[in-house]
């Protein structure tokens, strides 16, 4: 009776352990894939096609996405500000508060910003067209044509996340250090000379190419969960939705989750020390 | 506008961000410092790399290592990167601060002087110690301490302190008492009464020694020739003196030297003697056998004087008959 117990309660878990390795190893493989073929979407070397592909992509990834995180990004650097300044400012250090928003956008919010707010716009939509191509067959199409999926689907949708959620980033950054501005600017009417002065005084050259691996990170997460969820969809419309939803969720988490990484790796290795 | 413009525009404005993002940072830091300095602590009070380095108070760097010093390992080396103009100079020292009351622990490094050297890269800056806030408390408390057990002393000695000063004080009112007062006042009317009799006879005296003095000053006038007499001779006597002692030295000196060869010519002499004793003896008897042989020459020619012509004796002359 007691092995039957164990056997009850343990089986979930491996089942769960098993499913997640092996999803883990498809991720790698289908990630391995994209890269091998990411030369094919390039304008000069690989199809024009393709790149008009990629490019709608970077429009639909990026440039659609710039008013949201912007906006995300103004209102977090405005609470920032506030929640520092309220403290900081009694011991007379507004130095801190500025040197807090500098150091928390450039190293870690405005990439992590940028990444929940594209996982949370382009992970599911990349889901819901893939899983739409299945169900509505046009997937087994291309297969019966003998294009390969990652090439048409897959491939311009990478590039087009590798370039463009870098530059939002970089342009989230800038609204968080602006809504930090705004907001000591309005209350303590400081100068924007001074502001800027102690923003770049704060951060290092290593901030910012930490940021931009963070996002190039992020960007892979997005794309490649996006797509597994989407390809993943067997059924109906609700499996679209489903698959949507799923691919949200998880590269939303896997993205916190290399965040957490990626802070943990540059702690480690010294990166983190304040400048 | 197209989505290609719309996408060209977004990627060249991001990287024109990011372009002017790195240009000031780096320009930032490279107020973090390139020439490299080194200076030593017995406390290096909580300063860790990263730290500001200040020049008369102006951001000039920070520091890039804090580590026990390979020579001394009871010094802290910290070694420091300032901007390359920065005038350092051999006057310049270097402790450790705050720049306010919360913030981390900073490297301060006064002026100097303006006249003293520059220091060049990698040369070490002369450092000041500070009082660490551990210190500042371990002397509060033996002040403390020392405060407590002289406030215990203090209140043991004051009811004898009292009472001495009490009595000190009835002493004093004793002594300005009214009979005291009453003596001072017969003294001082004695003393006033005194000085009224005698005072003529004081000004007797006082007119004698002021002509005595004018006396003296007198003297003092005419032996001051002799004094500046007296002055150039001895003066004369010194630069003789002075003069004489060089050459008188060596002659002594040369004095000596021939002392010296003398006695060692004697010395030689006096060996050669005794070592020709027996030659001389025998010289004196050849001598005095010579002077006796010129003695016999002698009264022989005296006696025969012929014989310095002749050898043989003359026959004797026939004496006529």
């Amino acid at each position: 009776m007691a092995p039957e117990i164990a056997f009850t309660f343990l089986e979930p878990i491996g089942r769960r352990v098993i499913l997640v390795v092996r999803e883990t190893g498809l991720l790698i493989l289908q990630l391995w894939a994209t890269i091998w073929r990411l030369p094919r979407v390039l304008p000069m070397v690989g199809g024009r096609r393709r790149w008009q592909q990629a490019v709608q992509q970077m429009f639909a990834i990026g440039v659609s996405a710039l008013p949201m995180v912007g906006m995300m990004s103004l209102c977090l650097g405005f609470v920032l500000t506030l929640e520092g300044a309220a403290d900081l400012r009694r011991f007379g250090i507004l130095k801190f508060v500025i040197a807090l928003v500098a150091a928390s956008f450039t190293r870690e919010l405005g990439a992590l910003v940028t990444g929940i707010a594209v996982s949370s716009r382009s992970a599911s939509a990349i889901a819901a067209e893939i899983g739409t191509m299945r169900v509505t067959g046009q997937w087994d199409a291309l297969l019966v044509k003998g294009i390969s999926p990652i090439d048409f689907a897959l491939a311009p949708k990478f590039a087009a996340a590798l370039i463009t959620i870098p530059c939002l980033a970089i342009l989230s950054t800038v609204c968080g250090l602006f809504a930090g501005y705004l907001f000591l600017s309005l209350t303590v009417g400081i100068n924007a000379r001074i502001y800027s002065g102690a923003v770049f005084e704060t951060i290092l050259l290593r901030d910012v190419w930490i940021m931009l691996i963070k996002s190039v990170v992020f960007a892979t997460i997005i794309v490649q969960v996006g797509y597994f969820e989407g390809v993943r969809v067997r059924g109906g419309p609700e499996a679209v939705g489903q698959a949507a939803t799923f691919a949200v969720l998880k590269s939303t988490f896997l993205v916190i989750v290399a965040d957490l990484n990626a802070a943990f790796f540059f702690y480690l290795m010294g990166w983190n020390s304040v400048g | 506008m197209s989505t290609e413009a719309k996408v060209g525009a977004f990627v060249l404005v991001s990287m024109v961000v990011l372009g002017i993002m790195v240009y000031f940072v780096q320009t930032k830091q490279a107020v973090r410092g390139e020439t490299s300095f080194k200076t030593y602590f017995r406390y290096a009070g909580g300063l860790s790399p990263g730290a500001l380095v200040l020049f008369g108070g102006i951001r000039v760097g920070e520091v890039s290592d804090v580590k026990p010093s390979h020579e001394d390992p009871t010094l802290i080396e910290v070694s420091f990167k300032v901007k390359r103009d920065t005038p350092l100079n051999e006057d310049s020292t270097a402790r450790f601060g705050t720049l306010t009351f919360i913030s981390t622990p900073a490297l301060l490094i006064t002026t100097g002087m303006n006249g003293a050297r520059r220091l060049q890269s990698g040369e070490t800056v002369r450092s000041e110690e500070s009082v660490s806030w551990d210190d500042v408390a371990r002397v509060a408390n033996i002040a403390a301490q020392s405060a407590n057990a002289l406030m215990t002393d203090l209140h043991q000695e004051i009811p004898t302190l009292t009472g001495k000063a009490a009595t000190a004080l009835a002493n004093v009112n004793e002594i300005t008492g009214p009979a005291n007062q009453q003596q001072i006042a017969g003294i001082l009317s004695e003393l006033n009464t005194t000085l009224n009799r005698e005072s003529t006879r004081i000004v007797q005296m006082t007119d004698q020694i002021s002509a005595l003095a004018k006396h003296a000053d007198s003297l003092v006038a005419s032996a001051r020739p002799v004094v500046s007499n007296m002055d150039r001779t001895v003066t004369n006597a010194n630069s003789t003196v002075d003069a004489i002692r060089e050459p008188l030295t060596k002659d002594l000196a040369e004095l000596g030297v021939a002392l010296q060869q003398t006695r060692s010519v004697l010395d030689a002499l006096q060996n050669a003697v005794g070592a020709q004793t027996e030659d001389i003896a025998a010289t004196v008897r050849n001598l005095r056998a010579a002077s006796e042989n010129v003695r016999t020459l002698t009264e022989t020619l005296k006696e025969r004087p012929w014989n310095l012509i002749r050898t043989t004796q003359p026959p004797d002359r026939k004496v006529p008959r």
